[in-house]
């Protein structure tokens, strides 16, 4: 490993929800990057270390860094050798919305109770493709303007805007995109920055979306988010802009008084938004790999709603017991509706059609395939 | 200082607690002492007027047995953590399990010194998963290591009942003494306890009196029988709608296969709506009678409502 640098001086204007790496691991490949001279000289005083110990891997080189500290991180700029373009890792058992991930990197500062990505990653270390002329290269390849429609999306593996402040990812891509006018990106978050917008040149083609949830579960539950109705307001003032949003009901969870906190997270968000300014909304029953229950039993003494009745799905991923999915979906879509959201704006992530049928009447074959119809949606207003 | 002893028979020799193994000696170990005679001395230490024995129990109980003089290697008074060393260097070789090697844990980890080589000597590499288990076992109460020498099943559950008030401990202890549960049974049990009283107890101690488990416990059931029993209770307690739904299912089911030879099962947890039917036929007479059944259930008016329909 090379010897520690230290970046000075020590100054740094990040939201609050971002506290500094406490230590940056640069791969030497991408030490010249733009991406790695913007983070370094946003992150001024923050000690950094090329990662050349290949053999035994990031992790086993963070840890040797790691303080332990609570919410500490450790920020990875990597030559990622990768796909960039994905498609959305869903199951032939359950209706997938088939997007495409533009994969950017891995893992999220924020610190949500019931995050997926704990699991799969179990480490501390955020994860940063920084070869961003690598994904320029394989995007300009595969989505070549043409006949052929993309939905793609960064936010998979990690929050869409978390780490903004520190490498204007997005702002790149959005840019890049702009003369891709066959590709509608949707970019997900729980937190505010629209430091992007001025870098779209078509707000058609960006769709800015945020994850919503009840009052109740994003404080207790989603450490160091935006509150709803900072999201809504962020998503008010996009819609003025002339962008349609997207939003998603996900995870729902099953909590004491949930009928409560979601009616009033509809209530909020319509009190921000008219219906023809969400180009789609998706709800998501609370579903996880069967490590993380272990994980949650064992470390998150706030996430009480992991002793809810949670079954083994189709797919091997636990999910809460069907009707009490049905209940949940039944009442938010109804509630949905009667402020106005189309039934046709709305869609399941990762449901049977046995759940679509039962609480929007038709299936997504009805609709042409969800991800013909999701695509429709993201393309016509 | 050392030297060599030779002890009577007669002799009383204390025992020092060092001797964390200690257990009845065997008749292999006197018929060969009888026939061999005494090729390693034992160890002891002296303690005012009387000797200490460290190590060497068996071989002194047997030499006893036989009448016959007892050789001891005499050092100078060890401090307790160097007693402990040599006994467990001593018996090295000898067969390890959980109730052994908590034993020796147990006698060091007062000694406030780093384990590290205790671990060693034992043969628990620095990383080993099984390490973290035996220092969780640690923070149990000592009384329940006997469960461990018992049962070494319960090694791999010692982090989630380290978590565990006294009081639950305590309410627990009689679950885990008097049943010979597997590693996976006794894991689910402690989970279903930790999810029931999540839910609905507030503590893991008032689950056993709410669903009447201490009553199963000395019920006239065999072993396996009140852990399947107990196991079961806390599935229902723990998973109520699913359950409600699934005794309807089943209702519907049987009333759908009787007096058919069909079985009918849903194992998709209501995710599906599948259901699969089996029969076993010995004869074309028999397949005949068998589609006729079948013919009949698909008819019947209890498809009407599918039997898992949630």
């Amino acid at each position: 490993m090379a010897g520690f640098t230290v970046n000075t001086p020590s100054v740094h204007d990040l939201p609050a929800y971002l506290s500094p790496p406490e230590h940056i691991l640069i791969d030497p490949e991408v030490l010249n990057a733009q991406l790695t001279g913007r983070v370094l000289s946003r992150l001024p005083g923050i000690p950094w270390s090329l990662s050349t110990d290949q053999r035994s891997g990031p992790r086993a080189q963070a840890s040797g860094i790691d303080s332990g500290k609570q919410n500490s991180f450790i920020l990875y700029l990597k030559h990622y050798k990768g796909r960039f373009l994905r498609y959305c890792p869903g199951t032939r058992n359950y209706n997938c919305c088939a997007y495409r991930i533009m994969h950017i990197g891995e893992n999220c500062p924020l610190n949500c109770s019931y995050c997926i990505l704990k699991a799969y990653f179990q480490d501390r270390i955020i994860k940063v493709w920084a070869n961003q002329e690598d994904l320029f290269k394989e995007l300009e390849l595969k989505l070549r303007p043409g006949n052929r429609l993309f939905r793609a999306g960064t936010g998979e593996f990690t929050d869409s805007l978390a780490l903004e402040p520190l490498t204007g990812y997005t702002g790149d891509l959005v840019q890049f995109l702009g003369n891709y006018p066959n590709v509608c990106l949707e970019l997900k978050s729980k937190i505010i920055n629209l430091s992007w917008i001025k870098k779209v040149s078509d707000p058609s083609r960006v769709l800015p979306a945020w994850s919503v949830n009840s009052q109740e579960i994003i404080k207790t539950q989603e450490q160091g988010s935006a509150g709803l109705e900072e999201r809504m307001r962020a998503a008010a003032g996009c819609a003025a802009q002339g962008f349609r949003v997207c939003l998603h009901f996900d995870p729902i969870i099953h909590y004491p008084g949930w009928e409560k906190g979601y009616a009033l997270a509809v209530e909020t968000i319509f009190d921000y938004l008219r219906p023809e300014n969400i180009a789609y909304l998706s709800l998501g029953s609370f579903r996880f790999m069967p490590e993380l229950e272990k994980m949650l039993m064992r470390d998150e003494s706030r996430a009480t709603y992991i002793y809810n009745e949670f079954i083994t799905g189709l797919d091997g991923k636990k999910r809460l017991f069907l009707p009490l999915r049905l209940k949940q979906f039944a009442f938010i879509a109804k509630h949905l509706k009667d402020k106005g959201l189309l039934d046709r704006h709305m869609y399941f992530c990762m449901e049977s059609s046995y759940v679509w049928t039962k609480v929007l009447g038709y299936t997504p074959e009805d609709l042409g395939g969800l991800d013909r119809h999701l695509l429709r949606l993201s393309f016509d207003p | 200082m050392q030297e060599i002893l030779t002890i009577s028979f007669e002799e009383n020799i204390k025992l020092d607690p060092c001797l964390f193994w200690a257990e009845p000696y065997g008749s292999d170990l006197i018929d060969s002492l009888d026939a061999l005679g005494q090729m390693i001395p034992v160890l002891v230490h002296r303690d005012g007027d009387s000797l200490v024995l460290i190590a060497g129990y068996k071989r002194y109980q047997s030499l006893k047995k036989l009448l016959k003089k007892i050789k001891a290697l005499r050092i100078d008074a060890p401090d307790p953590w160097d007693k402990g060393v040599a006994y467990l260097l001593s018996n090295q070789g000898q067969g390890l399990d959980p109730g052994r090697i908590i034993r020796a844990l147990r006698y060091f980890k007062p000694l406030n010194k780093d384990m590290h080589s205790i671990y060693q000597i034992l043969g628990i590499p620095e990383r080993a998963r099984e390490k973290h288990l035996y220092k969780a076992w640690l923070k149990l109460p000592p009384v329940w290591d006997e469960l461990l020498i018992k049962n070494p099943q319960l090694l791999p559950n010692a982090h989630a009942l380290s978590l565990l008030e006294p009081q639950d401990l305590e309410v627990l202890f009689p679950f885990l003494d008097g049943l010979a549960w597997s590693r996976n049974k006794a894991r689910i049990f402690l989970e279903l306890l930790d999810r029931t009283s999540s839910g609905k107890a507030g503590n893991i101690r008032e689950v056993p009196g709410l669903l009447n488990l201490d009553k199963l416990l000395v019920k006239d059931l065999t072993p396996r029988d009140k852990m399947e029993a107990m196991l079961k209770v806390l599935y229902r307690a723990a998973y109520p709608e699913y359950y409600k739904l699934m005794d309807k299912a089943e209702k519907d089911i049987n009333r759908l296969t009787s007096a058919t030879g069909w079985s009918c099962i849903h194992t998709d947890h209501f995710e599906s709506q599948d259901l699969e039917f089996r029969i076993r036929v010995r004869s074309p007479g028999e397949l005949k009678v068998a589609a006729d059944q079948l013919r009949k259930m698909a008819d019947s008016e209890l498809l009407s409502h599918w039997p898992v329909s949630p």
